[in-house]
């Protein structure tokens, strides 16, 4: 697809919102969140104009985004902790009210934490997160289970029936 | 499902949608300053000139024919110098050449890879050249200033990537004058080449700039400079001079109706060479320090583009259409095209007593990319590249590592995908075929060797493979493992517990750590190997200058410590640091790398 305003301009008012949601739940940032999603659309523009085929736009922009992210998250701690360190103000983006499911999540590995947040909030099949990932389909179903595991003790519920088992018929 | 269900209502109600009001518009701006590096091409009506000019080749077939009787030009020597040129090279782009009119062919200076080398200019003691300086992770348009020795070689970083165009050295050699943006906006500016600190020039970034020369004391730039639109190709351009400190600003040609563009000083003459462009073709000119007494040299169908003088002032070279590079007397006279030239861009400095180019320097790695290769894997890959190293000393000398992309069945190479299967393996007996091999693995944009660094010390080289080509440049590390029966090429694993215990995630336990090398003005990314007490170590930084575009931006960094020890990574040790990152410039891990070979 040809990445112009047209497109960009409907990215923005149809995926941006969740995508920049999606990013912070993995990354603990929405500054960060917002700075990866709109530097990975600006790449993907810059790359469709040199002539590049992307063939979806979110996909693409998803990827790169926890891409930024990831390598960014790091660097969100290192402030963090140097800005603490040197006494300086610093306000944490979460509050100690952070409901159940976001501490949760908090707690998990990273790859677990994107597996899941692309699954249950962006609402990816296994192939999608897959895809978006760079990692086999097999890999998301297990690190999806083990997620899953991790949270439901977390949350005091019992993980008896997982919609990747029923996946497994399906897809 | 009710773990399923609770997992999307409560993640629904944590999530907080952003608001992309106003947006499109900030992101036009975000891209309009990266586009500053497309400014001065836009508007030079000499590239419009050069590119367009298709009939070249039989231009100048038709011009020699016609002077085949002209002696060749005396003053083009071996004595009197070498001739530094760029040349494009299919799959690679454009890369360094040197020659002198008694050498046949030219010579390679450059590593085989697909990092670019553009506008070189040779030291005036004629021992190191500057170059503009690319790599495939940079963002569009951004580069660094390097320095590679006269004899060719790996590139030495002068600057992070900002914006440069048509970096020339001062008389003197300690400083580096460009057209570029290390700060917003685009102007020429003054590179100290001992420190690194760059300079604007007052007064040249309130128009549109380019090709700065200096004059032989080194206390004025002439530059091309035009006070129009940026995207007004009708527009007109002159050449101006300034003093370094940016007083005096002076008009040389002045000439509404026609543009003079890329100024040479002669150090000799004090005289400087120039391109005319208006409605006809392009004319070759010189004229005095302060504009006088304008004389033409040549005016035909070659176009001329990029003039350089001679060291002795004799004679010009230029680009002169699809014929590359020609000289000609600066009488005019005695117009001689050089062997094995094809390119653009020349630069010309003596050649230093000492120096030899004799042999020419060996490409450090990798063949061209190959489609449908077949290495002995019983499966086709794609763009293979490969890079030396002793993976297994057992083996002895002569190893290499290859690494492709994996063309399905029915299928063709992929391109730019945002899932590839990569695999890299191992040639130890050197004969072509690799002997073992790694499992697939998942690449992001391109899957490239990229260097055979020793990380462990223990005399076997390992693999670095760059598996992700988006943003920033991902690299994935893989080690030999002697077995019993056959050895082994694996990804190398974090090992418990991973950073976990020094309160960071990122290198987890039993993953295959991702390591990331690159950035720009914000964000770095770098991996060093080191020797320490307790033996070689991997170094993987990362840091951040926050908040962006502010005065009060400081650099958080972080930096974690690995050993590497039976296939897996330990860390050692994070720590963090608010300094100066001025070793996220260190994007290897030893000398021996060099990017993209």
């Amino acid at each position: 697809m040809r990445v112009d305003e047209i497109a960009i301009r409907e990215f923005l008012h149809t995926r941006y919102p969740r995508l920049v949601a999606a990013v912070a739940l993995v990354c603990g940032s929405r500054p960060a969140a917002e700075d990866a999603v709109q530097e990975a659309l600006l790449r993907a523009w810059e790359r469709s104009e040199k002539g590049e085929e992307i063939e979806s736009l979110n996909a693409w922009v998803t990827t790169v985004s926890l891409n930024v992210a990831r390598s960014g998250l790091r660097r969100v701690m290192a402030e963090r902790r140097a800005r603490s360190r040197l006494g300086r103000d610093f306000v944490p983006e979460s509050s100690g009210d952070r409901i159940d499911v976001e501490r949760a999540l908090a707690a998990l590995p990273r790859r677990q934490r994107e597996t899941v947040v692309l699954r249950y909030y962006l609402q990816m099949d296994t192939r999608e997160v897959a895809e978006v990932l760079g990692v086999h389909e097999g890999t998301v179903k297990s690190t999806l289970s083990r997620a899953r595991t991790a949270l439901a003790g977390a949350l005091g519920e019992t993980d008896t029936e997982t919609e990747e088992a029923n996946d497994r018929g399906t897809r | 499902m009710a773990l399923d269900e609770r997992l999307r209502r409560e993640l629904e109600g944590a999530a907080q949608p952003a608001d992309p009001s106003g947006l499109y518009e900030h992101l036009i701006r975000r891209r309009e300053r990266r586009r500053i590096a497309q400014r001065v091409q836009t508007g030079l009506l000499a590239v419009v000139v050069l590119v367009g000019s298709v009939g070249g080749f039989y231009a100048l077939t038709r011009i020699f024919r016609e002077t085949e009787e002209t002696p060749p030009v005396a003053s083009l020597t071996v004595s009197n110098g070498l001739i530094v040129f760029s040349r494009e090279i299919p799959g690679e782009g454009d890369q360094l050449f040197a020659t002198t009119p008694e050498w046949p062919d030219a010579r390679r200076l450059t590593p085989q890879g697909r990092a670019v080398y553009r506008s070189p200019d040779v030291s005036p003691d004629g021992r190191r050249i500057v170059v503009v300086h690319e790599i495939p992770s940079f963002e569009p348009g951004l580069s660094v200033l390097a320095t590679l020795l006269i004899e060719g070689g790996s590139p030495t970083w002068l600057t992070e990537p900002h914006v440069f165009r048509d970096p020339v050295w001062s008389p003197d050699g300690s400083q580096i004058a460009f057209a570029g943006s290390i700060e917003d906006p685009f102007g020429i500016y003054v590179l100290d080449v001992a420190t690194g600190e760059g300079q604007p020039v007052p007064g040249t970034d309130e128009i549109s700039v380019g090709h700065p020369t200096w004059s032989p004391d080194g206390a004025r730039i002439a530059f091309e400079a035009s006070m129009g639109s940026d995207t007004d190709r009708a527009q007109s351009w002159d050449i101006y001079s300034v003093a370094v400190e940016g007083s005096g600003m002076t008009n040389l040609t002045n000439t509404p109706d026609v543009s003079e563009t890329q100024p040479a000083w002669s150090w000799v003459l004090d005289r400087i060479a120039f391109v005319e462009s208006g409605p006809a073709e392009g004319t070759l000119l010189t004229m005095s320090s302060i504009g006088t007494d304008a004389t033409t040299v040549y005016s035909g169908e070659l176009s001329p583009a990029n003039p350089v003088w001679s060291p002795d002032g004799t004679t010009i070279a230029f680009e002169g259409g699809s014929e590359g590079i020609v000289a000609i007397r600066a009488d005019g006279t005695g117009l001689t095209a050089l062997p094995d030239a094809r390119g653009g861009e020349p630069a010309w400095q003596p050649l230093p007593e000492g120096v030899s180019l004799d042999p020419p320097p060996p490409p450090t790695a990798s063949p061209p990319p190959q489609v449908g290769e077949d290495i002995g894997l019983g499966l086709r890959l794609c763009d293979v590249t490969s890079v030396r190293g002793t993976f297994l000393s057992a083996y002895g000398e002569g190893q290499s590592a290859v690494v492709g992309m994996v063309i399905k069945p029915g299928g063709s190479c992929p391109r730019g995908g945002l899932e590839v299967e990569g695999v890299a393996a191992i040639d130890a007996t050197g004969d072509g075929v690799v002997d073992f091999a790694s499992d697939p693995f998942i690449c992001q944009g391109g899957c490239h060797a990229f260097a055979a660094p020793d990380v462990d010390g223990d005399g076997n080289d390992e693999l670095l493979v760059q598996n992700v080509e988006f943003t920033i440049v991902g690299l994935k590390l893989f080690e030999v493992v002697p077995n019993e029966d056959e050895p082994a090429l694996v990804a190398v694993t974090v090992a418990p517990p991973g950073d976990a215990p020094f309160g960071y995630e990122g290198f987890e336990a039993g993953e295959e750590p991702q390591f990331w090398i690159g950035g720009d003005a914000f964000i770095g990314d770098s991996i060093r190997c080191e020797a320490t007490d307790a033996g070689r170590v991997l170094i993987s930084m990362t840091g951040e200058s926050r908040p962006h575009d502010s005065p009060d931006a400081q650099w958080f960094a972080t930096e974690t410590t690995f050993d590497l020890e039976g296939g897996e990574l330990r860390v050692l040790d994070v720590r963090e640091t608010v300094d100066d990152p001025s070793s996220f410039l260190t994007t290897g891990c030893g000398a021996d790398l060099n990017l993209f070979d």
